[in-house]
């Protein structure tokens, strides 16, 4: 057995007995690993902080030579990023992107700029005003595809190869993988799009994290967008991420909060119409 | 290979119980096999009653023989406080402190959005109703100290906000990561003691 230390974040703990848990890591060196935590069940662990979904931890492992599952030795948190955890629609951001990684991620063979994206992503997640969490979500999503090398085709139609041009109807298919130009589409395949929201495509695998704050984008292009992770994802991934959902929930929750809070009189016998949701 | 069908039929029940994997069937099967027919009588009784006089409390979800619970009907209690926690389990946890005088409510589960499991796939419906149609001062959020168990205490929270309910989450000292199951009596009324708004 020989013992090794990373930087990682945990992705996802599952119980192992009545004692133990197993961990998935994403780790700075050797990509998703797994490895077992003993005792992290129990009570008074001194594990059992650090194996939370979404804690930035510097661990020791030891590498196991017969099988493929690991056993942390030590584990220290650096992070658990508790502005994510403390207010309920960065949380559905915090679930999708260690989704995300999940399903997007496989193996070791990950180079370590991924995870110092990751990183970066989660640290923004904690303090970038909320308005800009979709934007940066599809800048997280646009440049892991990329890194991972299942980066949509925007250069031109995916069948004819012919360049997009601004005043072109243009389609976007997930299931192909790119742009479709209309003639190839012949308006069946993929879903009209505005020349604009490709621009931002583009424009999103690249721009510095530290703008992604104070970009605006359009309604338009920000539902148009959506189709990275609805429609592009799934297809390339082959299953669904299901924790999108949840972020649509929460914001629709928020939404319904705000609605009530500027109709209802300050009165607390007010029953305001979300209430009756069930 | 020699087997034996009658037992073979009893590990194969056994292994399907949450924890228990092929071994540890396999002893509690040969254990029963040498036990006293007395005792066999006993566990299949004791089963039997659970199979039939256990149910869920229509109002607050707990494990009860009675429909409402028996908690549920104790007049002594505060009626006005609601502990809201995920598994039926949980209710005995709080139960045995013998601080909480109020009444509970059972989400049978927590948001896990990862593993699909959203609002309206845990009993939140119900705690909504009970909100609406009884004069409540205070609602404890008492999920898991988990990633979940968070994500199931914030989502709850901004749905009773606004509608002059304290809202709060069991406090300091409840170990961060673990099952309010494994908590033991004095760190849980530690944490109820300790509950702060949110
Ligand atoms: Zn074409
Ligand atoms: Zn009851």
């Amino acid at each position: 057995m020989k013992l090794y230390k990373t930087d990682a974040i945990v992705l996802s703990d599952s119980d192992l007995g009545d004692q133990d848990k197993i961990i998935t890591l994403l780790s700075h060196r050797y990509g998703k690993i797994r490895a077992v935590a003993k005792g992290a069940r129990r009570l008074k662990s001194r594990f059992a902080p650090a194996m939370q979904m979404l804690s930035y931890v510097t661990a020791v492992l030891y590498k196991s030579k017969r099988i493929e599952v690991d056993t942390f030795n030590e584990c220290k948190i650096n992070s658990s990023f508790l502005g994510i955890r403390n207010e309920l629609l960065r949380l559905a951001y915090g679930y999708y992107s260690i989704e995300l990684i999940m399903k997007c991620v496989h193996g070791a063979e990950t180079p370590p700029f991924l995870f110092d994206l990751v990183l970066k992503i989660l640290f923004l997640l904690e303090k970038i005003p909320k308005e800009s969490l979709p934007v940066l979500m599809r800048s997280f999503e646009l440049r892991m595809l990329t890194i991972l090398g299942y980066r949509p085709y925007l250069a031109g139609c995916v069948e004819c190869h012919q360049k997009v041009e601004k005043n072109r109807r243009v389609f976007f298919s997930g299931y192909e993988g790119g742009i479709l130009c209309a003639n190839c589409s012949k308006e069946k395949r993929g879903k009209l799009v505005s020349f604009e929201t490709i621009q931002w495509m583009k424009f999103l695998r690249t721009v510095s994290l530290d703008k992604l704050a104070n970009l605006k984008l359009s309604h338009r292009v920000s539902e148009e967008l959506k189709i990275i992770p609805k429609s592009y994802i799934p297809h390339r991934v082959g299953e669904e991420v299901l924790s999108y959902t949840f972020i649509e929930t929460v914001q629709a929750l928020e939404t319904e909060v705000e609605t009530a809070k500027k109709t209802s009189s300050p009165s607390t016998e007010t029953r305001v119409s979300w209430i009756d949701q069930e | 290979m020699y087997t034996v069908k009658s037992i073979n039929k009893l590990v194969k029940e056994f292994s399907n119980l949450p924890g228990i994997g092929e071994k540890s069937a396999q002893r509690l099967v040969f254990f029963i096999s040498r036990t006293s027919k007395e005792y066999g009588k006993r566990l299949i009784e004791a089963i039997r009653e659970v199979m039939e006089k256990v149910k869920y409390c229509s109002v607050c979800g707990s494990v009860t023989e009675s429909d409402p619970c028996p908690i549920c009907q104790d007049r002594t209690r505060d009626k006005s406080i609601i502990c809201v926690v995920e598994e039926p389990w949980d209710v005995f946890v709080f139960e045995k402190t013998g601080k909480f005088r109020g009444l509970y409510h059972v989400l049978g589960g927590a948001i896990s959005p990862t593993k699909g499991m959203n609002p309206q796939d845990i009993n939140i419906g119900g705690l909504l109703k009970r909100v609406k149609t009884h004069k409540i001062r205070e609602v404890i959020l008492a999920t898991d100290p988990n990633t979940d168990g968070q994500a199931t205490a914030l989502y709850i929270a901004k749905l009773l906000k606004g509608r002059g309910i304290s809202v709060t989450r069991l406090g300091m000292g409840l170990p961060v990561g673990g099952d309010l199951e494994f908590a033991d009596e004095d760190t849980l009324s530690h944490a109820l003691e300790g509950r702060r708004a949110m």
